[in-house]
């Protein structure tokens, strides 16, 4: 009996030692493991396929967050690098700029919020993410995320970060989030809210390109970064109105604020300081090099290049072929029909030139040219057919 | 990519431009750095009435600037 138990447990023991197994002593394995298998005795399930074990994991590369754990996680350098996160409850805020009679920005502004709009941004380091978001509301538009905004400028309202370039499905750029940020224009006493100053009358509030995305032909449209330097002429965004059904093609620098557009706005460059103007009619194949500044442009203004400093000055009938190449300064000109076939090489300053005084200049199809003299007397001149005919501007 | 790079060229001469155009007084970059200073303590708005003050304030520089302007052309 002795030798039996002595015999089974020398059994026993051989078999358990036979099981005894150190997996360290394992090779390493080399190449794809996808069809290799992974062994077990737990439960009595041996063999299992690592492709099926990969399958059945789904490796997360995005994550879905609030602006406000965002901020917390990128400032405290936790982000996973390459990792995309999705901020659910973006939303642009902004404090409204308004302006009082004199054109100072009210004592109180109101702060807006805009709607709900799903940012997508990929995360480069712990602490830094691509300038390059996504926007899963807007698709095919391209947008850049500042997620430092997370207070707005004037008012110190909670704000959840800030697009800083929008360029929409229809290629119009803005250095803000012009789907959301809502100008004030005040009515100008006929029915037409092209007013930026608060003139008493009743107020709305409009977008940047008012028709886009409502059956306007709104495209193409290059607006400069005003952002950057809007603290310095005292406001922070750019202020820009267009109302026009067709607005086509126009490209500003970065000084281009607070102008109303009423009319169609094609073609144009705005290359100098353009701002406090109203333009009510067709604005066409324009080039403004120089300051433009608190004109009114109540008719057409087609296919003009405005070169020099253009201010303070009322057309307010068709304009158009003409070159502005000089200091054309606080000038009326008064008259029924076009204002064509003019080239303006002068410093002109301060004349109201009229149809009755000066009929050659007005509703003529032939060249026209407002010169100074080497005496610095102002002169139209045109060509009879025989002679240059010269006419002196008192 | 194309698009992205002359967009960015573009973007940097805008703000070249702008500079060479309006280069900023002192007292607008006095007053900028004011602003930021309180923005950092502007909860609930506290500071607004001061920032909005200097934001005309430097809204009046840029204006007296055109006038300067426009009565140098004038000469």
């Amino acid at each position: 009996m002795k030798n039996l138990i002595l015999c089974f447990l020398v059994f026993i023991t051989s078999i358990s030692k036979g099981q005894s197994v150190d997996p360290e002593t394992f090779p390493t394995v080399v190449g794809a493991i996808s069809s290799k298998n992974l062994y077990t005795n737990t439960g009595g399930e041996g063999k299992i396929s690592i492709k099926t074990l990969m399958d059945s994991v789904k490796i997360l590369d995005t994550a879905t967050i609030t602006y406000a754990d965002f901020y917390t996680a990128i400032t405290g350098g936790n982000l996973v690098v390459g990792k995309t996160y999705i901020i659910m409850d973006f939303q642009t805020v902004y404090d409204q700029m308004d302006f009082d009679a004199g054109g100072s920005l009210k004592p109180t502004l109101v702060t807006k919020t805009g709607a709900t709009e799903q940012i997508w941004v990929l995360a480069l380091a712990p602490n830094q993410i691509a300038s390059q978001a996504y926007s899963a509301t807007y698709p095919n538009d391209k947008i850049q995320y500042d997620w430092t905004y997370n207070t707005t400028l004037v008012n110190g309202s909670p704000a959840k970060g800030r697009i800083s370039e929008r360029i929409d499905e229809n290629n119009n750029r803005t250095d803000y989030d012009h789907r959301e940020i809502k100008f004030i224009r005040y009515d100008d006493g006929a029915g037409n809210f092209t007013v930026i100053n608060d003139n008493g009358n009743a107020s709305g509030e409009f977008l940047t390109f008012v028709q886009n995305f409502t059956g306007g032909t709104v495209k193409d449209n290059w607006l400069g970064d005003f952002y950057s330097v809007g603290a310095l002429v005292g406001q922070e965004y750019a202020n820009n109105v267009f109302s026009g059904g067709f607005v086509l093609s126009n490209t500003s620098s970065a000084l281009f604020y607070n102008n109303t557009f009423s009319g169609d706005v094609t073609n144009n460059t705005f290359s100098g300081q353009v701002n406090n103007n109203t333009f009510s009619g067709y604005v066409y194949g324009n080039t403004f090099s120089g300051d433009v500044t608190n004109n009114t442009f109540s008719g057409q203004v087609n296919y003009n290049t405005f070169s020099g400093d253009v201010y303070s000055n009322t057309f307010s009938g068709d304009v158009y072929d003409n070159t502005f190449s000089g200091r054309v300064n606080n000038n009326t000109f008064t008259y029924t029909g076009n204002l064509q076939y003019v080239t303006i090489t002068d410093n002109l300053q301060s004349k109201t030139i009229d149809d009755v005084t000066y009929p050659m200049l007005f509703n003529t199809n032939y060249k026209k040219e407002i010169l100074q003299a080497s005496n610095v007397d102002n002169y139209i001149r045109y060509f009879d057919g025989t002679n240059d005919i010269n006419t002196l501007i008192p | 990519m194309k698009k992205y790079i002359l967009i960015s060229i573009l973007t940097t001469f805008s703000i070249m431009e702008t500079m060479a155009q309006f280069p900023p007084t002192k007292e607008q970059l006095a007053n900028i750095k004011k602003i930021e200073e309180l923005q950092k303590s502007n909860k609930k708005g506290k500071n607004k009435g001061e920032i909005i003050k200097l934001l005309n304030a430097n809204q009046k520089v840029n204006k007296e600037i055109a006038i300067e302007r426009a009565k140098q052309n004038k000469q």
